[in-house]
């Protein structure tokens, strides 16, 4: 843990203090991440500027196009947050495998993305609905889409000192699933993840975004196959199809949690699945 | 005598620490504060074999608050051993408590005392450690082969039968009688292997080390063997015996991991310093530098008549001992003497068995002890055997396993770490623990049910039965004290170690039950080796059997003394006198209470105290049974089997405490069920564990717990205290063949390879086509 640790009270004091604070500094959210890599002895700033409790970020809004939900909102209120339910179902089936009900309670959907791991469950779900990521840095504000956002594993696109102000999901009726394979029944990172969320009209589904969790550098947006399912009916044949493809996107490795074949195999059996549990 | 006649005894008394310890009560080793307290560490080696050219400590020892640096040349070189067994130990003495070589990546090669643990920390990063780095070796058949890597090629290690082939231990048995497979129809042979695994008590590795007002060395340590503890501490730093006491407090969780002697360090910094020093492992390193389960290749032949006749059996185990051979003889002994002796041969057996070096972590007693890995290949060799003849599994293990009053030329063969003794079984409820289990399972209707099945999800259910042991037979002893107080209390001292387990309630039961008292007027004082009279420790399935009969034979004496001092209260004669009810009843109804006698014996008539001593040992060793049955479900496309039920019905004789005896079972199942879907700890190729934290290496938590049901099937065994035997361990070793086993039912893959995780289900179906 580093020696200082900074706590504003507000964006604006946050802008304020930023010049005074050592060069090698990092933002706060739940801890969940930093502290642990802090305990592990991989984190090694002279500074943590906690934003965790920061107003600005702390809220889950729905305006008249769009649900916004601040960066700094906990795991635990999206899951009993009824508008997110409604706009955004992929992301909140991916809670309940989210680590563990008392790390829920602690982390957020910001320092998720953030930390920019390919195994990001609210991330990976987050990509399959098409969020947008809101980023500010002394007051000058940015948009860019989630998927431009992951660069590589523990890289994004943030600027240094630009945090993350919240995600914005466009409202529109769609379903949405995420199937995760980990190495028990929570608490633990998975072997292979798939999001979906799907326009549904009629047995046909209209627009369908699929992501990939664990399979490649980044939550990946499989973007060939969401291509393909669009405008389809759900046969047999086209989610054979689908899974078919999706394994051509995706590009695991072999590590401690499992084989690069097997998590190559696992991304067409989830999303065969998915797709079946929507159509 | 029955179990319906028990008034104390089979009881779910509460067990008696358990308020305290939800409370939150200052009683593990850390719980308490000692002024000067030292922080230990120790320098671990990156190397898995390297030889200590040279160590420069002098700019660790400039450290502010350092106070100790001590390597190999500041120490006794002892060749001596870290198992905590009885004397003489059967592992090799092989381990010194700081050598100039190193033998796996978490090997010990310096360690420091220093008043922070960041100074301790800065001192470690400061010592220059010249390396000669030289060839390892990792597999044990490597190991063995001519030219291999010598792991201990130093002179004064003793007891290593073959160090030039790196084997730590070897045994070998044959029983001859005609000539091999000749009867039989069908000859199966297969290898079943399990990885290392680790124990993962939640409380580390911990002790601290100080002094007595009259400089007497005191170990506070989280240990299962008091005793051993200061006998090889003494052995290894070249002190007395008389000059250490080691002490027990509350114990979170041992598994046999801290049946390991490994307190001789810190108790060396301590002497070093002349202050009070404490040495905690962190989780890491209670992974890589405690103990582990011996990983073992078991590979099983065995010929089977059309009848059901099992003709012949071969088991050669190979274990991997890791760098030192702590147990490596009798984990490997009993890998198959807890196993052969379960069904009936009728020809041949052979046994073939060896623990081999290599630059591994280092493995030691665990839950099972062997049994584990030997169950594995055996009761998955029964399900295939059964298979092949188109017998039911079930009926085909009801023909064949060991039945009362018989025994096997095993038991006398292969003891542990030398000859045996001759046994008969005198007790047995498989037959009774076999159809309850079946018919909780739904055997019948479910194997019919699930011949036929279609579509991703599989399901299937499997069958494993086993037998332990109740502690070492003329090996184990175990002792106990007590004495009698004015109110009718009675202390209760023991040698005996409660890692949590409960033996401190249920060896209070037994005295109880004996002087017809409540369990709440015993106060019991366990593990104190100033105080508390000799006991082996905890481990062997050993404390309700032996120390519950040396607390038996004690409560029967001192309830000859209150009888006596009674006679004289009530004037009658002895033998018309029982204790009842905390009162000394006679015949015709006359009474007095225990206070009075107490009072009587301390103050007034005959003046002494009330206290006896006795000891017990064994000469057998009854096994407790299992019948284990374990419902799956598979999952074709993914590879993922889930646990639906789990039915386990153990016959441990009587249960001295019911419930405290059913949560050592489902505690056992579930243990055993993390290492058949979960558990492995993985290396890279040079030896540097990968996953050495929970974070890593998932134990199973309570949401991934399956409904485990236990049922105890009650019997009475006539040479345990009030019918018992043992329950602490059998029940692990039935997870990995009974799921294994119920996988096949459900979808007709076997499986040979723990832990069964989905890639490798998903290969071998693949593999199957």
């Amino acid at each position: 843990m580093p020696e200082i640790i900074v706590k504003p009270s507000n964006l604006k004091e946050l802008w304020k203090m930023l010049p005074g604070l050592p060069a090698r500094r990092r933002y706060l959210a739940g801890g969940t991440d930093l502290v642990t890599a802090g305990v592990a002895g991989v984190e090694h700033s002279e500074c943590w500027i906690d934003i965790g409790d920061l107003p600005e970020l702390g809220s889950i809004k729905e305006a008249a196009g769009s649900l916004f939900i601040g960066s700094g909102v906990k795991i635990s209120e999206i899951e009993s947050s009824k508008a997110a339910a409604r706009w955004c179902p992929a992301l909140v089936a991916a809670i309940p495998h989210f680590a563990s009900p008392s790390l829920r309670n602690m982390a957020t959907l910001g320092g998720n993305a953030a930390n920019a791991s390919p195994c990001a469950d609210g991330a990976c779900s987050l990509v399959a609905e098409g969020a947008s990521v809101l980023l500010a840095l002394k007051g000058k504000k940015r948009r860019l889409p989630l998927v431009d956002f992951f660069l590589g594993p523990k890289l994004t696109a943030l600027k240094k000192d630009e945090l993350i102000l919240g995600f914005e999901i466009r409202k529109r009726r769609h379903a949405g699933a995420y199937l995760k394979l980990g190495p028990r029944a929570y608490f633990g990172i998975s072997k292979a993840a798939v999001a979906v969320t799907a326009e549904l009209s009629g047995g046909a589904v209209k627009r369908v975004r699929v992501a990939l969790g664990s399979v490649a550098p980044v939550p990946l947006y499989a973007a060939r196959t969401s291509a393909f399912l669009a405008d389809k009916k759900l046969s047999a044949e086209t989610i054979a199809e689908a899974s078919a493809l999706v394994r051509t996107e995706a590009s695991p490795i072999t590590d401690t949690r499992s084989e690069a074949a097997y998590r190559l195999d696992m991304c067409g059996v989830l999303l065969e699945r998915a797709l079946k549990s929507l159509a | 005598m029955d179990a319906k006649d028990l008034n104390v005894v089979n009881k779910p008394v509460i067990k008696m620490d358990a308020l305290g310890l939800a409370c939150g009560e200052p009683a593990f080793t850390d719980d308490v504060e000692f002024k000067g307290l030292l922080c230990g560490k120790i320098l671990w080696s990156p190397h898995a074999h390297a030889r200590i050219k040279k160590i420069d400590v002098s700019a660790a020892l400039k450290v502010p608050g350092v106070k100790a640096v001590l390597t190999c040349k500041d120490l006794p070189r002892v060749p001596h051993t870290t198992a905590g067994q009885g004397y003489p130990e059967p592992s090799p003495y092989d381990t010194y408590t700081l050598d100039n070589k190193v033998r796996f990546v978490g090997d010990r090669v310096a360690a420091v005392a220093a008043e922070t643990p960041e100074a301790a920390h800065e001192a470690l990063l400061k010592i220059k450690v010249d390396y000669e780095v030289l060839p390892a070796v990792f597999d044990t058949f490597e190991a063995m082969k001519d030219g291999a890597p010598v792991i201990h090629d130093e002179e004064d290690s003793k007891n290593i039968p073959d160090a030039k082939h790196n084997i730590a231990a070897r045994f070998d048995f044959e029983v001859k009688n005609g000539e091999w497979f000749k009867e039989a129809d069908h000859v199966f042979e297969h290898s079943w292997k399990i990885p290392y695994l680790q124990h993962c008590a939640i409380e580390p590795h911990v002790t601290i080390a100080h002094f007595d007002n009259s400089g007497r060395l005191v170990l506070r340590t989280s240990t299962q063997v008091p005793f051993h503890v200061r006998r090889i501490v003494a052995q290894a730093l070249k002190i007395p015996v008389k000059k250490i006491r080691v002490v027990k407090p509350r114990i979170g969780g041992g598994f046999g991991s801290k049946q390991e002697v490994l307190e001789d360090i810190v108790a060396a910094l301590a002497l070093k310093t002349k202050r009070p020093v404490k040495l905690e492992y962190t989780r890491k390193e209670t992974f890589v530098s405690s103990r582990t389960r011996h990983p073992a290749t078991c590979r099983l032949k065995a010929g089977v008549k059309k009848d059901g006749t099992i003709t012949d059996a071969e088991m050669e185990i190979t274990l991997n001992t890791g760098a030192y051979g702590s147990h490596a003889l009798t984990v490997m002994m009993c890998s198959g003497s807890h196993t052969i002796p379960m069904y009936r041969v009728k020809n041949n057996i052979r046994f073939i068995g060896r623990s081999v070096y290599t630059n591994m972590p280092v493995a030691g007693a665990y839950r099972g002890y062997g049994a584990t890995q030997g169950f594995f290949a055996w009761e998955c060799l029964m399900d295939m055997m059964a298979a092949k003849i188109g017998m039911d599994p079930v009926e085909f293990r009801k023909m064949n396993y060991i039945k009362l009053g018989e025994g096997s030329p095993v038991f006398k063969a292969m003891g542990e770490g030398r000859e045996g003794v001759e046994q008969v079984i005198t007790s047995t409820g498989l037959f009774e623990a076999i159809r309850k289990g079946t018919e909780e399972i739904k055997w019948a209707e479910k194997r019919a049910k699930y011949a036929a099945q279609s579509g991703p999800i599989r399901r299937g259910v499997g069958a494993a039965c086993m037998m332990q042991g109740s502690g070492i037979p003329e090996v184990d002893m175990a002792s106990a004290t007590m004495k009698m107080n004015e109110d009718g209390s009675f202390n209760l001292l023991v040698g005996a170690a409660d890692l949590g387990t409960g033996s401190d309630t249920i060896l209070a039961q037994i005295a109880a039950e004996v002087l017809g008292i409540k369990t709440d007027d015993i106060i019991v004082t366990s593990s104190d080796t100033d105080i508390t009279p000799f006991d082996v420790g905890a481990y062997a399935s050993s404390t309700t059997f032996i120390s519950g009969g040396a607390v038996k034979k004690t409560a029967e004496k001192v309830r000859e003394m209150i009888l006596e001092v009674g006679a004289k209260i009530l004037d009658q004669k002895k033998e018309e006198l029982r204790l009842e009810g905390g009162k000394v009843v006679a015949k015709d109804g006359a009474s007095c209470s225990l206070s009075e006698v107490a009072n009587t014996s301390l103050y007034y008539y005959n003046q002494h105290q009330i206290t006896a001593s006795a000891s017990h040992f064994a000469h057998t060793s009854p096994p407790p049974f299992q019948a284990n049955f374990a419902e799956v479900e598979v999952d074709m496309e993914t590879g993922v089997v889930k646990i639906l039920d789990y039915v386990s019905c153990v016959d441990c004789g009587t249960a001295i405490n019911p419930q405290l005896a059913e949560g050592q079972n489902d505690g056992a199942v579930l243990n055993g069920i993390s290492h058949t879907l979960s558990e492995e700890m993985e290396f890279s190729t040079n030896g540097t564990p990968l996953n050495a934290s929970f974070r890593r290496y998932k134990i199973f938590s309570a949401a991934d717990t399956p409904p485990l049901r236990t049922f105890l099937i009650p019997t009475w065994e006539p040479a345990g205290p009030f019918g018992a035997k043992s329950v602490s361990e059998i029940g692990i070793n039935g997870p990995l063949p009974a799921v294994a086993n119920a996988i096949y039912n459900a979808c007709g893959i076997r499986l040979f390879d723990a832990p069964f995780t989905p890639d490798k289900v998903l290969a071998a179906l693949k593999k199957r086509g």
